[in-house]
């Protein structure tokens, strides 16, 4: 029973396979709250108020300068401070979402940036309400513009959840599982090839589904004039 | 609810290592980016080339640097090439892994900026006797890095944030040195929240640092 194998079995592949689901859901998560994050505080930026623009873009720059290891440890150890430590797994998310945000807001303000404002102004002249406006013009015309930029971060977003490993978070995702393995087996240039590859097709499997998306997306809304 | 108290003074103590590792960061992403632009540059010569071996070496690189964790990337060079009897310090593990990281996404950055370029600028480069190597040196890559300077900046700091990756392997640059420092000491938060200070100060030197010399470099 408590044999200890030293080859790769199935069971390993299963734990592997585990691990990329592991790393696919903390994508899914974090990035879809990144994103409703980084939206408010892209529009947020996007309103002409100054104060709020600075403020949001100094949110923006620490986030951006600080290695996302040391804003996991950092979220880690304030709640433990703070007398409210949680998994290593909640917070984990939490600080990916809060990450991803400060990219997001970027592309967001940039996709802002990118509806000529004469549409704006030909949008508000016909009735619309501001929201209206934002709702039915600016965020299709923008989010065409910045739809690859955005899948650009959310596969480093996937890449990035690698790192989740130096809270202990539990379950294992793919490269931790690796790592695991690899502790057994002792064959780490087969495993972190392995690894690799499964990083490798799932980016690559976001990359084309997108690129599909967007294409069949694009002729749909095409405008004649 | 808040009873914790700071400890300021075991920071300050320790204030010589910490500044010690942030140049080591500093250091290796200046290298890494500097063998990373130059290899950067050959890749997307190589791109554009009719050969077929160059072409799909550069292709094989650039995804492969592009599509996994830079983590993994370091586990590659530090543990896997191990199997190979390649045996690198941590320095090297992590100088190598971040500069075929960074090679990737510039050779990619500047494929972008290439395309930017009128091609009749490389037809009358060649018209007027250049050979390919000057044409690109004295012509084409000015105009590129001038066109895609704001994408390398912000690959500059990637790469930055990337170096702290080395704490895992067990580097002791700024990360691993703060990690080192709290084991020590037992004091986590105000480590931490001290290396993130330094580091946003290390990026912001970067940044400006790069105008300056994007200034310096680009007003012919």
């Amino acid at each position: 029973m408590n044999n200890l194998t030293l080859t790769f079995t199935a069971n390993d592949f299963m734990l592997m396979l585990q691990g990329a689901g592991i790393t696919f859901v903390l994508t899914i998560v974090s990035g879809f709250f990144g994103s409703l994050i980084g939206f408010i505080i892209g529009w947020g930026r996007s309103l002409g108020l100054w104060w709020l623009y600075y403020l949001l873009g100094l949110f923006i720059e620490v986030v951006r300068s600080v290695p996302l290891i040391i804003q996991f440890v950092l979220f880690n150890s304030f709640l433990a401070i703070a007398g409210y430590p949680i998994d290593p797994f909640t917070s984990g998310i939490i600080t990916l979402s809060i990450y991803i945000a400060a990219y997001v807001a970027e592309v967001v303000k940039a996709g802002i940036d990118a509806v000529p404002p004469t549409m704006v102004k030909a949008a508000r002249g016909l009735g619309m309400s501001y929201f209206q406006c934002f709702r039915f013009v600016v965020v299709p015309i923008g989010t065409r513009s910045v739809l690859p930029s955005w899948t650009g971060l959310m596969l480093g977003l996937m890449k990035d959840t690698s790192l989740i490993a130096v809270l202990g978070a539990s379950p294992p995702e793919l490269l931790r599982s690796s790592q695991i393995i690899i502790t057994r087996i002792q064959e780490p240039l087969a495993i972190l090839i392995g690894a690799g590859a499964f990083y490798f097709i799932m980016c690559h499997f976001i990359t084309v589904a997108v690129q599909r998306y967007e294409t069949s997306w694009a002729s749909k809304g095409k405008v004649t004039a | 609810m808040f009873d914790y108290r700071f400890q300021w003074r075991v920071v300050w103590k320790h204030w010589p290592e910490l500044l010690e590792a942030a140049l080591l960061t500093l250091q290796i992403t200046v290298l890494s980016v500097v063998f990373g632009l130059m290899i950067g540059m050959v890749l997307s010569v190589w791109r554009k080339s009719d050969n077929k071996i160059l072409y799909w070496f550069t292709a094989t690189w650039v995804a492969l640097a592009r599509n996994t964790p830079a983590l993994l990337q370091i586990y590659l060079a530090f543990f896997g090439l191990g199997a190979l009897g390649i045996h690198f310090s941590p320095y090297t593990a992590v100088l190598a892994a971040i500069t075929f990281n960074n090679a990737g996404y510039l050779a990619e950055i500047l494929r972008g900026g290439m395309d930017s370029i009128s091609p009749s600028q490389r037809g009358a480069a060649l018209g007027l006797g250049m050979k390919p190597l000057q044409m690109y040196v004295y012509v084409i890559f000015p105009q590129v890095l001038k066109a895609v300077f704001l994408p390398i900046t912000n690959q500059i700091v990637w790469a930055m944030l990337g170096t702290s990756l080395g704490m895992i392997i067990g580097l002791q640059e700024l990360t691993g040195m703060t990690t080192f420092l709290q084991s020590q000491t037992f004091r986590p938060f105000e480590f931490y929240l001290a290396a993130a200070v330094i580091y946003l100060i290390v990026c912001e030197t970067i940044l400006i640092f790069a105008r300056l010399v994007a200034w310096r470099a680009f007003r012919w």
